[in-house]
């Protein structure tokens, strides 16, 4: 297994003052700490898709060929209305083949006490009909707005040890499934 | 994670059994992981859906070499 663990992390709102892109950068560099990890930011504001059509009629290239590398997805996620932002919902729709066996693991992002935990039940089934293989351990960002100083520096570092079990979740989940996808026939 | 795995299943468990795909990319063998149905590619041409499953039973393929992902239609290939 020469090529590194491949993980990117999606940010999945668009919507002005974003508390989850702090939420991101902070994922991005906690992955970039480990070895043998890669990663980089897909922002669903940067994927130009029209809003005339939907699914994988309307697959942005460079989205398509970044998933397709990818052995598993980070997905930051706000709660809106109980619900997840639509556009991700455009954005994700728009792949398929791209998905199936890889590792996702979801970090919700609320401004209340409950860090998106409704949004995180409310996407599980979403990302399983995509045919991803959600982890057991989530990210849940209470306070968002709170949460972190100017710079996007994080004010409370229980958070570090906590998304430190998250990714070690997510990428034990991206090795077995590259694995599996590239060794491990379908009887 | 990887060495544990080859000793469970064996390096190349299932690999080349019949009908490996050949990765358009890189050339390498490519491993069927899994099966998906596509109904959306049976509406647009109904002679090819599976009465079965009510769409077009897809492979899933991935390159061993480069991680490639394509996909074939199951049965085609005698698999």
């Amino acid at each position: 297994m020469d090529r590194p663990i491949f993980i990117p992390v999606i940010l999945g709102t668009a919507r002005q003052g974003r508390a989850s892109e702090h939420v991101a950068h902070f994922a991005l560099e906690e992955i970039r700490k480990r070895d043998g990890v890669t990663t980089e930011l897909i922002d669903v504001r940067e994927i130009p898709l029209t809003t005339q059509d939907a699914g994988e009629a309307i697959k942005h290239g460079p989205f398509a060929e970044t998933v397709a590398r990818a052995d598993g997805l980070l997905l930051v996620v706000p709660e809106y209305n109980h619900g997840y932002p639509g556009l991700l919902k455009h954005v994700l729709d728009t792949n398929l083949k791209e998905y199936i066996h890889k590792a996702v693991g979801i970090c919700g992002v609320s401004a209340g006490g409950f860090g998106g935990t409704r949004v995180v039940e409310n996407l599980l089934p979403v990302l399983r009909e995509l045919g991803l293989v959600t982890i057991f351990w989530d990210g849940n960002f209470s306070g968002a707005q709170k949460l972190f100083d100017a710079d996007g520096v994080i004010l409370d570092q229980t958070y570090v040890r906590r998304i430190d079990q998250f990714l070690k979740e997510l990428i034990w989940m991206a090795t077995v499934l590259r694995y599996g996808r590239e060794h491990v026939a379908l009887q | 994670v990887t060495a544990v795995l080859h000793l469970i299943f064996g390096k190349e468990n299932g690999l080349m059994a019949k009908n490996t795909m050949m990765c358009p990319k890189c050339g390498d063998p490519m491993n069927c992981h899994a099966e998906k149905v596509d109904y959306a590619g049976a509406l647009e041409d109904p002679a090819i859906a599976s009465s079965d499953f009510g769409g077009l039973l897809q492979e899933v393929h991935a390159c061993q070499g480069c991680g490639n992902i394509e996909l074939r239609v199951a049965g085609a290939h005698g698999s």
